[in-house]
C-alpha cells in the first residue's frame, strides 16, 4: 500500500484477482475548492494489455505517459508481440529514477501478461518498484487502509471483486473532501481491457442518522 | 622461340610429359594443361576478365551485380571448421568442431561456442578476432537491453542486432566485411529457435544447419535427426554418429558440445563426463 503525497486530490484502488487486475478509481480534480472535473479519467492505457495510474503533477505524469506509449509500441513491434509488464516497469522506472529531481509524480503500472498473469507495480516518487497483490494510493486511500485489509481475499471471482471495489471506493468519497463523482471501473484480463462506470452508494447508514437525531432531540 | 631440342608431341593422358618438361615450350604446354584440367581455375579464368578491378574493395559492384569481397569471405567461412546447430524436443544443440592442427596442444585450443546470457549462444567459424569482437558486442548489447527493458535479447532481435553490425561492415569502402559466420540458438517465449548468419549480413531461422567445411553432406543426415525428433541427451549421439560418418577421421575429443534444454538452466556444456566416451564407444561399433 503505498501512500503519495500528490497535488490532486483522488483515491486510486488496484486490485489483483482470479482472471487478472481489477482498478477503480473515483473522477474527480479539484483545485482548491472548486470542483473543475466531475467526471474525470484517471486510468491512461499503455498498451493493448497495460493501464497506468498516474498521481502527483499532472504536467509531468502526462508527459512521461506520452513518451512510455511511443517507447511500448516501438518495441512491440521490434519483438512482434505484446510488451512485458515488466518492460514497460522497466521504462517508466528508468525515466523516473533519472530525471527525478525535476519530477514529482508516482505511478501505479499494471496489466495482464500470459507469461505471468495480472501484476501490479507500484512505482513511488523517486523511483523505487514494489509489487504488491493489491495497492491503494491517493489522499482518500488514508480512510480505506483498514476496510482494504479486513475485506480483501486472494482470488476473489469478477463480482465479489466489483462489490469489494465499489464499497472501498464509496467509504473514500463519503470521508474524503477531495474524492467524489462516479467510480470508474477498469478491468484487465486475457480477453482484454473492459471499463465500466457506475454511482457510489455513499449514503450514509442507519445508525448513524439515528444517533444525529437522536442528540437533537434531546 | 629458337627450336634446338625436339617439341614432343602434348597429349592430355602422358603423364611422362607432366613430370619430366625438358624446353619451354614444354613447360608452357604442360603449364597450361595443368591450369586447364583444373576446372575452378578455368572458371576463374573465365572471370578474371570481368572482375578485375571490381573486387578491390566492398563498395564496388560488378556488372553482373556481385560484391565480390563479399564471396572471398564467404570462402573463408566455407574452409574453415564445421558448426552445428539442431532444435531437439527439449532443448538445442550446438556442435562445434576444434581445428585440429591449432588444438594440438590442449593448452591453445580457441573457444568456438560463447554464450551470451543464459538463454542464448552464438557459435562461429571463421576468423578468431572478428568474431571476437562480434561476440563482444553481442554481449555488451544484450547488457544495455536488460538495463532498458529488463529482459535479455534474444530470438530474433539478437540476431538482427549481430546481422546488421555484419551488414554495417559490408556497406563502407573503409571497412572490410566480416569473415565469419555463425548460428545463434536461443529460447524465445518458452520455444526453442536457431539462426544462422552469414558475412553479407544475411540472418535466416530454420531447425538446423551445420556451416564450415563438409557441411552439406552432414545437413543430408540432419535432416533424418531431425525427422525422428528426439531429446537432446539422444540428439548428441546421433549428430555425433553422422559427423563420424562424414569425416571418419574425427576425433571427437575435439568436438565441443553446448546445449540448453530442461536438464540444464542455461546454455553450458551438457551434464555428465561420459558423454564424449559414450559416443566414441558407439562410433566404434558404427560400420562405415
Amino acid at each position: 500500500m503505498t501512500r503519495n503525497e500528490n497535488l490532486m486530490g483522488t483515491t486510486l484502488i488496484v486490485v489483483d484477482y482470479k482472471d487478472g487486475v481489477m482498478i477503480a478509481t473515483d473522477s474527480q480534480t479539484s483545485s482548491g475548492n472548486l470542483v473543475t472535473n466531475r467526471v474525470a479519467d484517471k486510468i491512461t492505457q499503455i498498451s493493448k494489455f497495460s493501464v497506468c495510474c498516474r498521481s502527483g503533477s499532472a504536467a509531468d505524469t502526462q508527459a512521461i505517459t506520452n513518451q512510455l506509449r511511443i517507447e511500448v509500441k516501438e518495441n512491440s513491434t521490434r519483438t512482434e508481440q505484446n510488451v512485458k509488464i515488466r518492460t514497460i516497469v522497466q521504462m517508466l522506472r528508468n525515466f523516473c529514477y533519472k530525471e527525478k529531481e525535476k519530477l514529482n509524480c508516482g505511478f501505479i503500472c499494471t496489466g495482464w501478461d500470459k507469461f505471468h498473469g495480472g501484476q501490479i507495480y507500484s512505482i513511488i516518487q523517486g523511483g523505487a518498484v514494489l509489487r504488491n497483490k493489491i495497492a491503494l494510493s491517493g489522499s482518500g486511500s488514508l480512510f480505506i487502509n483498514g476496510f482494504c485489509e479486513e475485506n480483501y481475499k486472494e482470488k476473489m471471482s469478477r463480482k465479489e471483486c466489483k462489490t469489494f471495489l465499489g464499497r472501498a471506493v464509496s467509504l473514500a468519497i463519503l470521508h474524503d473532501g477531495g474524492t467524489g463523482g462516479v467510480i470508474r471501473l477498469c478491468n484487465i484480463s486475457k480477453s482484454g481491457i473492459k471499463r465500466s462506470v457506475f454511482f457510489p452508494n455513499s449514503q450514509p447508514k442507519n445508525h448513524i442518522l439515528l444517533k444525529d437525531s437522536f442528540f437533537v432531540l434531546v | 622461340m629458337t627450336v634446338n631440342h625436339k617439341v614432343e608431341s602434348s597429349s592430355l593422358s602422358g603423364d611422362e610429359k607432366f613430370l619430366k618438361p625438358k624446353s619451354i615450350l614444354n613447360y608452357t604446354l604442360t603449364y597450361l594443361k595443368h591450369t586447364l584440367l583444373n576446372l575452378n581455375y578455368l572458371v576463374n579464368l573465365y572471370m578474371a576478365s570481368i572482375k578485375s578491378g571490381y573486387d578491390l574493395s566492398t563498395a564496388t559492384y560488378s556488372p553482373e551485380g556481385r560484391v565480390f569481397q563479399i564471396e572471398y569471405a564467404t570462402k573463408l567461412v566455407k574452409n574453415s571448421p564445421m558448426v552445428l546447430g539442431i532444435i531437439s524436443n527439449d532443448g538445442i544443440l550446438i556442435f562445434s568442431e576444434k581445428d585440429p592442427e591449432v588444438s594440438r596442444l590442449s593448452l591453445f585450443s580457441p573457444e568456438k561456442i560463447f554464450p551470451i546470457n543464459k538463454i542464448s549462444a552464438i557459435g562461429a567459424t571463421g576468423k578468431t578476432g572478428d568474431i571476437n569482437y562480434l561476440i563482444q558486442r553481442a554481449r555488451i548489447d544484450n547488457l544495455s537491453y536488460r538495463e532498458n527493458f529488463s529482459e535479455s535479447l534474444n530470438g530474433s532481435l539478437l540476431a538482427s542486432r549481430v546481422a546488421s553490425l555484419i551488414h554495417m561492415h559490408t556497406v563502407y569502402w573503409h571497412l572490410r566485411p566480416f569473415a565469419c559466420s555463425g548460428i545463434i540458438g536461443t529460447i524465445s517465449d518458452s520455444s526453442p529457435e536457431i539462426f544462422v548468419f552469414f558475412p553479407s549480413g544475411l540472418f535466416v531461422k530454420c531447425f538446423g544447419t551445420a556451416i564450415g567445411k563438409q557441411s552439406e553432406t552432414v545437413k543430408i543426415s540432419l535432416e533424418n535427426i531431425l525427422v525422428k525428433s528426439s531429446n537432446c541427451r539422444k540428439n548428441i549421439k546421433e549428430v555425433s554418429k553422422a559427423l563420424k560418418i562424414v569425416k571418419p577421421k574425427l576425433n571427437l575429443r575435439l568436438l565441443e558440445i553446448f546445449s540448453l534444454s530442461r536438464e540444464t538452466s542455461r546454455f553450458d556444456k551438457p551434464i555428465s563426463c561420459n558423454i564424449i566416451t559414450e559416443n566414441e564407444r558407439l562410433s566404434s561399433f558404427y560400420p562405415i
